[in-house]
Protein backbone atom coordinates (compact mmCIF):
# COMPACT_ATOMS: atom_id res chain seq x y z
CA UNK A 1 0.00 0.00 0.00
CA UNK A 2 1.31 3.24 -0.72
CA UNK A 3 2.30 5.38 1.97
CA UNK A 4 0.72 8.54 0.99
CA UNK A 5 2.06 11.04 3.73
CA UNK A 6 6.04 10.06 2.70
CA UNK A 7 4.13 10.86 -0.95
CA UNK A 8 2.82 14.55 0.24
CA UNK A 9 6.11 15.42 2.04
CA UNK A 10 8.08 14.68 -1.12
CA UNK A 11 6.14 16.85 -3.03
CA UNK A 12 6.65 19.65 -0.18
CA UNK A 13 10.12 19.02 0.11
CA UNK A 14 10.66 19.55 -3.71
CA UNK A 15 8.59 22.98 -3.43
CA UNK A 16 10.47 24.67 -0.65
CA UNK A 17 13.77 24.27 -3.27
CA UNK A 18 11.97 26.52 -5.33
CA UNK A 19 14.06 29.53 -6.59
CA UNK A 20 12.55 31.78 -9.22
CA UNK A 21 15.47 34.45 -9.44
CA UNK A 22 18.20 35.77 -7.77
CA UNK A 23 20.60 38.80 -8.17
CA UNK A 24 23.25 36.27 -6.73
CA UNK A 25 25.72 37.44 -4.19
CA UNK A 26 27.29 40.92 -5.21
CA UNK A 27 26.73 44.94 -3.94
CA UNK A 28 23.84 46.24 -3.09
CA UNK A 29 21.92 49.01 -1.71
CA UNK A 30 18.69 49.86 0.11
CA UNK A 31 16.75 53.27 -0.11
CA UNK A 32 14.00 54.04 1.67
CA UNK A 33 11.96 53.36 -1.66
CA UNK A 34 13.73 49.78 -2.40
CA UNK A 35 17.33 48.27 -3.84
CA UNK A 36 19.52 49.95 -5.81
CA UNK A 37 22.88 48.61 -7.40
CA UNK A 38 25.49 49.54 -10.00
CA UNK A 39 25.80 46.43 -12.39
CA UNK A 40 23.45 44.12 -14.18
CA UNK A 41 20.23 44.35 -14.16
CA UNK A 42 17.03 43.41 -11.93
CA UNK A 43 14.68 43.29 -15.07
CA UNK A 44 17.70 40.62 -16.69
CA UNK A 45 17.74 38.53 -13.43
CA UNK A 46 14.56 38.01 -13.71
CA UNK A 47 12.31 40.46 -11.21
CA UNK A 48 8.94 41.52 -11.70
CA UNK A 49 6.41 43.61 -9.80
CA UNK A 50 3.89 41.55 -7.18
CA UNK A 51 6.64 38.97 -6.16
CA UNK A 52 7.99 39.09 -2.90
CA UNK A 53 11.85 39.32 -2.70
CA UNK A 54 14.07 38.32 0.38
CA UNK A 55 16.79 40.36 0.48
CA UNK A 56 19.91 38.77 2.41
CA UNK A 57 23.04 41.01 4.12
CA UNK A 58 21.36 43.90 4.68
CA UNK A 59 20.59 44.80 8.08
CA UNK A 60 16.85 44.51 7.71
CA UNK A 61 16.21 41.17 6.01
CA UNK A 62 12.28 41.28 5.79
CA UNK A 63 10.41 40.06 2.61
CA UNK A 64 9.39 42.89 0.58
CA UNK A 65 6.46 43.00 -2.00
CA UNK A 66 8.02 44.72 -5.28
CA UNK A 67 6.44 47.81 -7.01
CA UNK A 68 8.02 48.42 -9.89
CA UNK A 69 11.58 47.10 -11.94
CA UNK A 70 14.24 49.15 -13.84
CA UNK A 71 17.63 47.26 -14.57
CA UNK A 72 19.20 49.11 -11.53
CA UNK A 73 16.09 50.03 -9.08
CA UNK A 74 13.66 47.43 -7.48
CA UNK A 75 10.91 49.93 -5.64
CA UNK A 76 9.08 48.45 -2.78
CA UNK A 77 5.81 49.08 -1.63
CA UNK A 78 7.12 49.45 2.09
CA UNK A 79 8.71 51.95 3.12
CA UNK A 80 12.84 50.56 3.95
CA UNK A 81 15.78 51.83 5.83
CA UNK A 82 18.36 53.16 3.73
CA UNK A 83 21.96 51.80 3.67
CA UNK A 84 25.03 52.13 1.76
CA UNK A 85 25.94 49.77 -1.21
CA UNK A 86 27.80 47.03 0.42
CA UNK A 87 29.29 43.44 -0.96
CA UNK A 88 28.09 40.20 0.36
CA UNK A 89 24.46 40.95 -0.61
CA UNK A 90 21.52 39.40 -2.64
CA UNK A 91 18.17 39.91 -3.65
CA UNK A 92 15.82 36.55 -4.48
CA UNK A 93 12.50 35.71 -5.30
CA UNK A 94 11.70 31.88 -3.86
CA UNK A 95 8.60 30.00 -2.55
CA UNK A 96 6.77 33.14 -1.01
CA UNK A 97 7.74 33.10 3.29
CA UNK A 98 3.75 32.98 3.82
CA UNK A 99 2.73 29.20 3.30
CA UNK A 100 -0.94 27.64 4.64
CA UNK A 101 0.37 23.71 4.40
CA UNK A 102 -2.75 21.53 5.16
CA UNK A 103 -4.09 21.19 8.68
CA UNK A 104 -1.88 23.81 10.15
CA UNK A 105 -3.68 26.96 11.31
CA UNK A 106 -2.61 30.38 8.91
CA UNK A 107 -3.96 33.46 8.29
CA UNK A 108 -3.74 35.43 4.96
CA UNK A 109 -1.32 38.29 5.04
CA UNK A 110 -2.85 41.02 5.94
CA UNK A 111 -0.34 43.28 3.33
CA UNK A 112 -1.61 41.25 0.07
CA UNK A 113 2.04 39.98 0.20
CA UNK A 114 1.99 36.46 -2.10
CA UNK A 115 1.50 33.00 -0.29
CA UNK A 116 1.63 29.70 -1.21
CA UNK A 117 -0.83 26.72 -0.07
CA UNK A 118 -0.93 23.32 -0.83
CA UNK A 119 -3.39 20.42 -1.43
CA UNK A 120 -3.31 16.87 -1.40
CA UNK A 121 -5.42 15.07 -3.33
CA UNK A 122 -5.19 11.07 -3.61
CA UNK A 123 -7.18 9.49 -6.55
CA UNK A 124 -8.36 5.81 -6.74
CA UNK A 125 -5.79 3.13 -6.99
CA UNK A 126 -5.75 -0.05 -9.34
CA UNK A 127 -4.46 -3.52 -9.33
CA UNK A 128 -4.83 -5.90 -12.26
CA UNK A 129 -6.23 -8.14 -10.12
CA UNK A 130 -5.32 -10.20 -6.32
CA UNK A 131 -2.43 -11.70 -7.82
CA UNK A 132 0.20 -11.95 -5.06
CA UNK A 133 2.89 -9.97 -5.47
CA UNK A 134 1.17 -7.82 -8.31
CA UNK A 135 1.59 -4.46 -8.93
CA UNK A 136 -0.57 -1.93 -7.64
CA UNK A 137 -0.85 1.50 -8.78
CA UNK A 138 -2.09 4.67 -7.70
CA UNK A 139 -2.54 8.78 -8.77
CA UNK A 140 -3.58 11.62 -7.58
CA UNK A 141 -2.55 15.04 -7.69
CA UNK A 142 -0.15 17.48 -5.20
CA UNK A 143 -1.63 20.96 -6.00
CA UNK A 144 0.08 24.38 -4.89
CA UNK A 145 -2.34 27.78 -5.45
CA UNK A 146 -0.24 30.54 -5.32
CA UNK A 147 -1.99 34.24 -4.41
CA UNK A 148 -0.95 37.34 -5.22
CA UNK A 149 -2.02 40.91 -4.99
CA UNK A 150 -4.26 41.71 -7.78
CA UNK A 151 -3.85 44.82 -10.28
CA UNK A 152 -0.13 44.31 -10.39
CA UNK A 153 0.61 42.33 -13.23
CA UNK A 154 0.84 39.25 -14.70
CA UNK A 155 4.23 38.06 -14.34
CA UNK A 156 4.39 38.47 -10.14
CA UNK A 157 2.47 35.53 -9.90
CA UNK A 158 2.53 33.47 -13.32
CA UNK A 159 6.13 33.37 -13.50
CA UNK A 160 6.61 31.66 -9.96
CA UNK A 161 3.99 29.44 -10.58
CA UNK A 162 5.65 28.35 -13.94
CA UNK A 163 8.85 27.61 -11.72
CA UNK A 164 6.95 25.47 -9.32
CA UNK A 165 5.45 23.75 -12.48
CA UNK A 166 8.90 23.16 -13.88
CA UNK A 167 10.21 21.70 -10.60
CA UNK A 168 8.55 18.69 -11.45
CA UNK A 169 9.57 17.59 -14.66
CA UNK A 170 7.14 14.88 -15.97
CA UNK A 171 8.95 11.04 -15.23
CA UNK A 172 11.13 12.36 -12.83
CA UNK A 173 11.35 9.46 -10.12
CA UNK A 174 13.88 11.05 -7.90
CA UNK A 175 11.39 12.15 -5.07
CA UNK A 176 10.81 8.70 -3.77
CA UNK A 177 10.94 4.84 -4.68
CA UNK A 178 7.93 4.08 -6.71
CA UNK A 179 6.71 7.89 -7.07
CA UNK A 180 6.69 9.30 -10.79
CA UNK A 181 5.73 12.93 -11.58
CA UNK A 182 3.06 13.00 -14.39
CA UNK A 183 0.26 10.32 -14.88
CA UNK A 184 0.00 9.27 -18.38
CA UNK A 185 -0.53 10.90 -20.26
CA UNK A 186 -0.65 14.05 -18.42
CA UNK A 187 2.07 16.38 -16.99
CA UNK A 188 2.70 19.12 -14.76
CA UNK A 189 0.36 22.32 -15.71
CA UNK A 190 -0.58 25.10 -14.13
CA UNK A 191 -4.35 27.40 -14.87
CA UNK A 192 -4.96 30.87 -16.37
CA UNK A 193 -4.56 33.27 -13.68
CA UNK A 194 -8.05 34.33 -12.38
CA UNK A 195 -9.18 36.93 -9.87
CA UNK A 196 -10.22 35.62 -6.67
CA UNK A 197 -12.08 38.64 -4.81
CA UNK A 198 -10.63 40.57 -1.83
CA UNK A 199 -7.58 42.19 -3.73
CA UNK A 200 -6.49 38.41 -4.20
CA UNK A 201 -5.52 36.48 -7.78
CA UNK A 202 -4.46 33.21 -8.16
CA UNK A 203 -2.51 30.67 -9.76
CA UNK A 204 -3.01 26.90 -8.96
CA UNK A 205 -0.54 24.14 -10.51
CA UNK A 206 -1.33 21.06 -10.66
CA UNK A 207 1.29 18.24 -10.11
CA UNK A 208 0.05 14.47 -11.71
CA UNK A 209 1.33 11.80 -10.00
CA UNK A 210 1.51 7.64 -10.09
CA UNK A 211 2.92 5.42 -7.28
CA UNK A 212 3.60 1.85 -8.41
CA UNK A 213 3.70 -0.71 -5.25
CA UNK A 214 3.52 -4.65 -4.94
CA UNK A 215 0.63 -5.86 -2.87
CA UNK B 1 -16.58 -7.72 -54.65
CA UNK B 2 -14.75 -11.27 -53.41
CA UNK B 3 -15.67 -12.71 -50.52
CA UNK B 4 -12.32 -11.56 -48.68
CA UNK B 5 -12.97 -7.75 -49.30
CA UNK B 6 -16.20 -8.20 -48.27
CA UNK B 7 -14.62 -9.96 -45.51
CA UNK B 8 -12.09 -6.83 -44.58
CA UNK B 9 -15.21 -4.19 -45.61
CA UNK B 10 -17.44 -5.84 -42.51
CA UNK B 11 -14.28 -6.14 -40.19
CA UNK B 12 -13.29 -2.50 -40.84
CA UNK B 13 -17.46 -1.19 -40.36
CA UNK B 14 -17.47 -3.05 -37.37
CA UNK B 15 -14.00 -1.33 -35.99
CA UNK B 16 -15.51 1.71 -37.22
CA UNK B 17 -18.83 1.24 -35.07
CA UNK B 18 -16.69 -0.24 -32.08
CA UNK B 19 -14.91 2.92 -32.00
CA UNK B 20 -17.75 5.53 -32.15
CA UNK B 21 -19.21 3.32 -29.41
CA UNK B 22 -15.43 3.58 -27.29
CA UNK B 23 -16.05 7.40 -27.84
CA UNK B 24 -19.60 8.00 -26.70
CA UNK B 25 -19.58 6.27 -23.64
CA UNK B 26 -16.01 7.39 -22.55
CA UNK B 27 -17.23 10.93 -23.13
CA UNK B 28 -20.44 10.17 -21.47
CA UNK B 29 -18.16 8.54 -18.56
CA UNK B 30 -16.32 11.74 -18.22
CA UNK B 31 -19.01 14.02 -18.47
CA UNK B 32 -20.79 11.87 -15.48
CA UNK B 33 -17.52 12.29 -13.41
CA UNK B 34 -17.34 15.67 -13.58
CA UNK B 35 -21.12 16.58 -12.69
CA UNK B 36 -22.23 13.72 -10.55
CA UNK B 37 -18.93 11.37 -9.78
CA UNK B 38 -17.16 8.50 -10.40
CA UNK B 39 -15.62 5.54 -8.52
CA UNK B 40 -13.25 4.95 -11.60
CA UNK B 41 -11.74 8.58 -11.41
CA UNK B 42 -12.38 9.56 -7.70
CA UNK B 43 -13.98 12.39 -8.94
CA UNK B 44 -16.58 13.37 -6.25
CA UNK B 45 -18.61 15.34 -9.13
CA UNK B 46 -19.89 19.04 -8.33
CA UNK B 47 -21.13 20.14 -5.12
CA UNK B 48 -24.84 21.85 -4.51
CA UNK B 49 -25.88 24.76 -2.49
CA UNK B 50 -27.26 24.22 0.78
CA UNK B 51 -30.60 25.88 1.25
CA UNK B 52 -33.22 25.37 3.49
CA UNK B 53 -34.56 28.00 6.64
CA UNK B 54 -32.46 30.31 7.43
CA UNK B 55 -30.09 29.77 4.69
CA UNK B 56 -30.82 31.55 1.78
CA UNK B 57 -34.25 31.37 1.95
CA UNK B 58 -36.17 31.39 -1.15
CA UNK B 59 -33.34 30.15 -3.21
CA UNK B 60 -32.97 26.70 -4.58
CA UNK B 61 -29.12 24.83 -4.75
CA UNK B 62 -28.28 22.59 -8.17
CA UNK B 63 -27.48 25.77 -10.32
CA UNK B 64 -23.63 24.55 -11.28
CA UNK B 65 -24.17 21.05 -11.17
CA UNK B 66 -27.39 21.71 -13.74
CA UNK B 67 -25.37 24.39 -15.55
CA UNK B 68 -23.12 21.33 -16.74
CA UNK B 69 -23.38 20.42 -20.69
CA UNK B 70 -22.54 17.66 -22.53
CA UNK B 71 -22.33 18.39 -26.89
CA UNK B 72 -21.31 15.89 -29.20
CA UNK B 73 -20.07 16.76 -32.38
CA UNK B 74 -18.77 15.27 -35.51
CA UNK B 75 -15.59 13.81 -34.08
CA UNK B 76 -15.75 15.39 -30.72
CA UNK B 77 -17.32 15.73 -27.27
CA UNK B 78 -17.36 19.01 -25.56
CA UNK B 79 -18.06 19.15 -21.57
CA UNK B 80 -18.54 23.03 -20.79
CA UNK B 81 -20.30 25.08 -18.19
CA UNK B 82 -20.37 29.00 -18.38
CA UNK B 83 -21.32 29.70 -14.62
CA UNK B 84 -19.08 32.11 -13.54
CA UNK B 85 -18.08 30.67 -10.29
CA UNK B 86 -17.24 27.04 -12.02
CA UNK B 87 -13.57 27.73 -11.65
CA UNK B 88 -13.57 28.37 -8.08
CA UNK B 89 -15.32 25.73 -7.27
CA UNK B 90 -12.93 23.40 -9.34
CA UNK B 91 -9.82 24.76 -7.31
CA UNK B 92 -11.51 25.35 -3.91
CA UNK B 93 -10.60 29.24 -3.61
CA UNK B 94 -12.62 32.23 -2.72
CA UNK B 95 -10.92 35.68 -1.82
CA UNK B 96 -7.97 34.10 -1.21
CA UNK B 97 -8.76 31.27 1.46
CA UNK B 98 -9.64 27.37 0.52
CA UNK B 99 -13.49 26.93 0.58
CA UNK B 100 -14.85 25.13 3.11
CA UNK B 101 -17.15 22.07 1.47
CA UNK B 102 -20.38 22.19 3.20
CA UNK B 103 -22.49 20.29 0.42
CA UNK B 104 -23.28 17.03 1.00
CA UNK B 105 -22.63 15.26 -2.16
CA UNK B 106 -20.04 16.81 -4.75
CA UNK B 107 -16.81 18.40 -3.66
CA UNK B 108 -13.84 19.90 -5.45
CA UNK B 109 -11.52 19.47 -8.26
CA UNK B 110 -13.74 17.08 -10.37
CA UNK B 111 -12.53 18.19 -13.41
CA UNK B 112 -8.85 17.46 -12.82
CA UNK B 113 -9.70 14.19 -11.71
CA UNK B 114 -11.46 13.18 -14.78
CA UNK B 115 -8.95 14.13 -17.13
CA UNK B 116 -6.05 12.32 -15.16
CA UNK B 117 -8.37 9.60 -15.19
CA UNK B 118 -9.26 9.41 -18.77
CA UNK B 119 -7.32 6.80 -19.76
CA UNK B 120 -8.80 4.52 -16.93
CA UNK B 121 -12.78 5.92 -18.37
CA UNK B 122 -10.99 4.55 -21.66
CA UNK B 123 -10.69 1.47 -20.59
CA UNK B 124 -14.02 1.14 -18.22
CA UNK B 125 -16.06 2.27 -21.70
CA UNK B 126 -14.11 -0.41 -23.70
CA UNK B 127 -14.78 -3.01 -21.28
CA UNK B 128 -18.25 -2.10 -21.24
CA UNK B 129 -18.80 -1.91 -25.45
CA UNK B 130 -16.81 -5.56 -25.84
CA UNK B 131 -19.26 -6.92 -23.07
CA UNK B 132 -22.56 -5.26 -24.99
Amino acid sequence: MPDLTAIQLALRSRLLTLSVCTTGTMSLAATTTGYTRLTGSFITDGFHPGMEVVPAGFGTNTPRLIKQVAALTLTTYETLTAEGSAGGRSLSVSLPAARAWENVAFERPSNLHPFAEEEFVPGPGFSPGLIPHGIEEDQGFYLVKLYGPENVGLQGITVPADAIRDLYPAGDSSLLTGLRIGANPQKPYRSALRPDGKGWSVVVVTIPWRFTSVN
Amino acid sequence: MGAFAQGVRRWTLDVKATEKAVFLRSSQMAFDSVVTGSRITGAPGQPVGQYGPGYHPGRVGGFLRASWQFVVEAARALIMTKTVYAPAIEDGTREGRQLTLRSTVGGFHSVKLTVQGWQRIVEAAIAEVRGA
